[in-house]
């Protein structure tokens, strides 16, 4: 969730201090304040925020000014924007209606009304604060940043004790990597994957931790499932750099090859696939769906004899294949 | 005035060079999109779509739609040349030494192409095969044409008895399609509704089947109207071995859309909306993107064609409705209407789900690719998602408000082009007797009127002929006995929420079930439960269900028509002492469904308590039916009276019936009477009557 950034604007101090004090209380911890509208004003056009609260009554320039201002500027026609006063009059309401406020909120500030109108605003606006967990788990980040690996494990152990999270252990799993504690890292990745059976950076971290305890059989297959989520999650890149990485491990692999042909096909690189499922034919001939795969790349390339032939390869290495059936009766019936 | 020709004629050998390219993509793309087809047709119906040319090429006594007429006009062009026809010899060992038994002097049909959702992500597994049969008019008689169309509706009905399914042929003409008229091939009301639309619809979406290919296929993307019949001028003197000219129809060019027309096409998906609201609501977005969006955005069909050479297999891109999702989002983004995006998202969602009866999809089919993908760009959390994935177990009343959600949208957008195209004549470009039936089938699915009963869900109709129904009665809170119809499972009765339908009488829920096709004569189908101290028992109770099953839909479809904006009453059904309990037999009640040639139905009811004698009650009974029938059309309308009591008696029956005959004996005399005295001329003479009305009261 992201972080709500606020702009107070009251030019009573004890007023502003008060709204601060509910909003940190809240959980909201970007909070800006001003004592004028017009410094207000200045802050808005350098700064991005999330929602803005004025006073009403100031000196030079009223909170109403100030939205009037604020509304007319394209930019920030959707900004939430509240006015707080102690007496608002109906021509007072009808005026802020008119120039565009958010809500209205009534001074002294209470802090039930605080949370129930922020709580609205998030909610339109998909934002909210953070909870204590998010807060920690903030903690926990910016210790790993500063590599303070033991403080920031103290706090993600924590953490795993009030409940657990697939995010939390892939930390752990990547302080106890960086402390050379693969075992330890590859337990931490495994708990990862099984809350969050689709976390390809967990399995692509422990097939990593496999590969320097020695073990590339099952640093190919957390690689491979990494590979695997990435490309159906779309992310081709991520992918292609995985499945590089397991050929390296063993150049023997199947899937790989495959795999590398349906990126370079998503690409539009026929002859690149056509390169990596003939390597993955030599690997294993008897393999109905490269010859699937093969079969589509020709039918891309607007070759639908040669595809034929293919899907006909398929059907007969896997008499039950349904799709090359089909397929290749498609390519039977459109003939013209 | 025809276009000038913006440049010089295009070179011969480059015209050659280019339809020959763009065939090869073509091709490609036209395999691509039968890969979609047969992806999505059950196994038990592929040897229908396999043999269907082969049945429009041959007239054979052993054969489906065969007529016993040489005159029947069959054969289609370059048959010889489609892989059908390579299926159709494999299936049939026809041998090497028969083939030219096959080899007809004269093929009548030009082409045949499926259009519509077939081979698309709209495809279900119940989809309709919707084929054009282009033919040349010019070519056949009369009565060949009338041949034509007996041979199809054969082969149509030859689908829905073997098969289970729909099949429709609609016979267009060559020049027909080239002026974009297509007034002889669609439903009541949509004539002259949609010329373009449906050309483009008909571009955006067609598979070749057997016969020519359109040239449109062939030339290039974006050709005016000049430079499209240059191009084909220039084509048709070209011949020789690698380009035969006769290979390829010119089906006419489509540069844009009308906006005229656009009201027109909305109207008519309203009246759709019936059917389908999902499926209306995105054709009709699309049709307010053309109205709206078409300068600057072009028209589908040119963008799909200019996009053929990238086709590729097993793949959501480039799927015609793929476009057409895009384009009816965008319309509402475009609008910047939040709740419109919202609903068309939802719309697109379950029309990818298979509405309206969703079910589950493949593993990696293009249809979950692209929800994924869906799914990923629109931000939805699970729990939206959980919503529409639960659509089947939605209650009846969440999905009719659901539907009615989609009407509104569909009734705004209306509006919306109605005030931008302005006055005075914002439908000139449709036959105004089409225009009342448009109007008059929205009103007769839309309008409110006191009796009358509502339609299903969509949901329910679709699965009509899988729907098992239990009908029961329970206490209300009033406690007042109120009948309901449920969802397959007795169980449900012990929740009021997941009724189907209430009413407090017994004739009304049944009338609710035959207008809804609901039943269609299994009596496995329907439970009645036992209800202690009901009047009426589950054996009666089917019994009159049979008999309003019967008189309502026996010849299968009613007359409906709705050229009229009143419509004249169709069917009287009189069921006698229904609801009540009457120990002495005595005839208390009466309930009358009555139906109209629009196809409404209404309830109502005559309490009879308050008259003192049987004949008086018969004759109450029979004026009523009286006030139906004498609003009726001469001679089309019909009546039935049914004996719901625990004792019938013949008695009763025929003293109602002897009085509708006095009725409409005077009334008839009446006319008699009129005639003879001639035209009337004053208001008093439309009181004098033949015969007197028999007056007892």
């Amino acid at each position: 969730m992201k972080k709500m950034a606020f702009l107070i604007v009251d030019d009573n101090s004890v007023a502003l201090r008060e709204i601060s004090d509910i909003l940190k209380y809240l959980g909201h911890k970007e909070l800006h304040g001003s004592n004028t509208a017009s410094e207000a004003w200045a802050m808005l056009r350098i700064k991005e925020f999330d929602c803005v609260i004025s006073a009403w009554d100031m000196p030079e320039m009223t909170g109403l000014a100030l939205l009037k201002i604020v509304r007319n500027d394209d930019r920030y026609v959707n900004l939430p924007f509240y006015l707080s006063d102690s007496a608002f009059t109906p021509p007072k309401v009808v005026d802020a209606g008119r120039s565009g406020v958010t809500g209205l909120i009534v001074k002294p500030y209470d802090t039930e009304i605080i949370k129930e109108k922020v709580a609205t605003m998030a909610e339109i606006t998909g934002m909210a604060a953070p909870t204590e967990a998010e807060m920690s788990l903030e903690e926990g980040m910016t210790l790993l940043e500063g590599q303070d690996y033991e403080g920031a494990l103290k706090v993600f152990e924590k953490l795993i004790e009030e409940g657990e999270s697939a995010e939390v252990y892939y930390n752990i799993g990547y302080i106890k990597t960086s402390q050379k504690k693969y075992q330890e890292a590859i337990e931490a990745f495994r708990k990862a994957t099984q809350l969050d059976r689709l976390f390809a950076k967990a399995y692509e971290a422990m097939g990593r931790a496999y590969k320097a305890v020695g073990q590339p059989k099952k640093a190919e297959e957390s690689l491979h499932k990494a590979a695997d989520i990435y490309m159906s999650s779309e992310k081709d890149e991520n992918a292609e750099e995985i499945l590089n990485e397991i050929l390296e491990l063993g150049p023997d692999t199947v899937n790989v090859y495959n795999s590398l042909g349906i990126l370079c096909r998503k690409k539009g690189d026929h002859q690149g696939a056509l390169k990596h499922y003939k390597k993955a034919l030599k690997i294993h001939p008897d393999e109905a769906n490269i010859y699937y795969n093969i079969g589509r790349i020709y039918i891309d390339l607007k070759n639908p004899q040669t595809a034929e032939t293919y899907f006909r390869t398929a059907l007969r290495k896997d008499p039950g294949f349904k799709e090359a059936r089909q397929v290749l009766n498609a390519i039977e019936l459109g003939t013209l | 005035m025809p276009e000038k020709p913006r440049h010089n004629k295009p070179d011969p050998a480059f015209v050659k060079e280019k339809i020959l390219l763009n065939r090869k993509y073509f091709i490609a793309y036209n395999i691509a999109r039968l890969r979609e087809l047969l992806r999505y047709i059950p196994e038990e119906k592929l040897d229908l779509f396999h043999s269907i040319p082969f049945l429009l090429h041959t007239n054979s006594p052993d054969l489906p739609g065969y007529l016993d007429d040489p005159l029947t006009p069959h054969g289609i062009y370059r048959f010889f040349h489609s892989g059908f026809w390579e299926f159709a010899k494999k299936r049939l060992r026809i041998k090497r030494e028969d083939v030219h038994t096959f080899v007809l002097k004269r093929s009548y049909i030009r082409g045949l192409y499926l259009m519509g959702s077939s081979g698309t992500l709209g495809q279900t597994e119940y989809s309709d095969f919707d084929y054009w049969v282009v033919i040349d008019k010019d070519s056949l008689s009369e009565t060949q044409l009338a041949l034509l169309r007996q041979k199809l509706d054969r082969i149509e009905d030859w689908s829905k008895e073997t098969y289970g399914h729909e099949l429709n042929f609609f016979v267009v003409d060559l020049e027909q399609i080239r002026q974009n008229d297509f007034s002889e091939i669609h439903e009541e009301g949509s004539r002259t509704a949609q010329k373009s639309l449906l050309k483009e619809e008909f571009y955006l979406t067609f598979i070749m089947i057997a016969g020519q290919i359109p040239f449109w296929a062939v030339l290039p993307p974006g050709l005016n109207d000049a430079e499209h019949r240059c191009w084909i001028e220039t084509a048709s003197l070209l011949s020789d071995d690698n380009f035969v000219c006769d290979d390829y129809v010119d089906l006419g060019n489509l540069t844009s859309i009308k906006r005229e027309e656009c009201l027109g096409g909305v109207l008519w998906q309203i009246c759709k909306a019936q059917q389908d609201p999902v499926k209306s609501l995105i054709k009709t977005s699309l049709v307010a993107h053309h109205f709206f969006f078409q300068e600057q955005e072009g028209l589908l069909s040119d963008m799909m064609k200019k996009r053929f050479p990238e086709r590729r297999l097993d793949s959501y891109l480039l799927d015609p409705y793929a476009l057409v999702f895009e384009k009816a989002t965008r319309l509402y983004d475009l609008m910047d209407d939040k709740d419109g995006l919202d609903l068309i998202r939802q719309c697109i969602y379950l029309r990818l789900t298979g509405y309206p009866v969703p079910s589950e999809l493949a593993e990696n089919s293009p249809k979950r690719q692209i929800l994924k993908r869906y799914v990923k760009a629109w931000s939805w959390s699970s729990d939206q998602i959980d919503r529409l994935q639960s659509y089947p177990v939605w209650t009846e009343n969440e999905k009719l408000q659901f539907e009615d959600r989609i009407i509104n949208k569909i009734s705004f957008l209306y509006k919306l082009i109605l005030r931008a195209a302005g006055k005075p004549e914002p439908f000139m470009d449709m036959a105004s007797e089409d225009l009342a039936v448009l109007k008059n089938r929205i009103a007769s699915h839309f309008k409110k009127k006191p009796g009358k009963l509502p339609l299903c869900s969509a949901y329910l109709r679709a699965k009509q002929d899988r729907c098992s129904l239990s009908i029961g009665c329970r206490d209300d809170s009033s406690g007042a006995k109120i009948w309901a119809v449920y969802d397959h499972t007795p169980s449900d009765c012990a929740d009021n929420k997941a009724a189907l339908f209430v009413a407090p009488e017994l004739l009304r829920v049944l009338g609710w079930i035959v207008l809804n096709r609901l039943y269609k004569g299994d009596p496995s189908s329907i439970v009645f439960q036992r209800v202690p101290k009901s009047p009426i028992s589950p054996k009666r109770a089917e019994r009159l269900l049979k008999a309003l099953a019967r008189f309502f839909f026996s010849n299968e479809m009613p007359r409906l028509n709705y050229m009229r904006s009143d419509p004249p009453w169709l069917k009287v059904f009189v069921s006698l002492g229904t609801d009540i309990f009457a120990p002495d037999n005595v005839l208390r009640s009466v309930d009358y469904l009555v139906q109209n040639t629009w196809g409404e139905m209404f309830f109502c009811a005559l309490d009879l308590e308050h008259i003192e004698n049987d004949f008086l009650r018969c004759y109450e009974t029979a004026k009523r039916a009286w006030h139906y029938l004498q609003k009726a059309l001469p001679g089309e309308s019909e009546y039935r009276i049914y004996d719901s009591r625990a004792i019938e008696d013949t008695t009763t029956t025929k003293t109602i019936e002897d009085f509708i005959k006095s009725f409409r004996e005077s009334g008839a005399e009446h006319l008699k009477a009129r005639e003879a005295q001639g035209p009337e001329k004053t208001a008093t003479g439309r009181n004098g009557r033949g015969r007197p009305l028999l007056d007892l009261l």
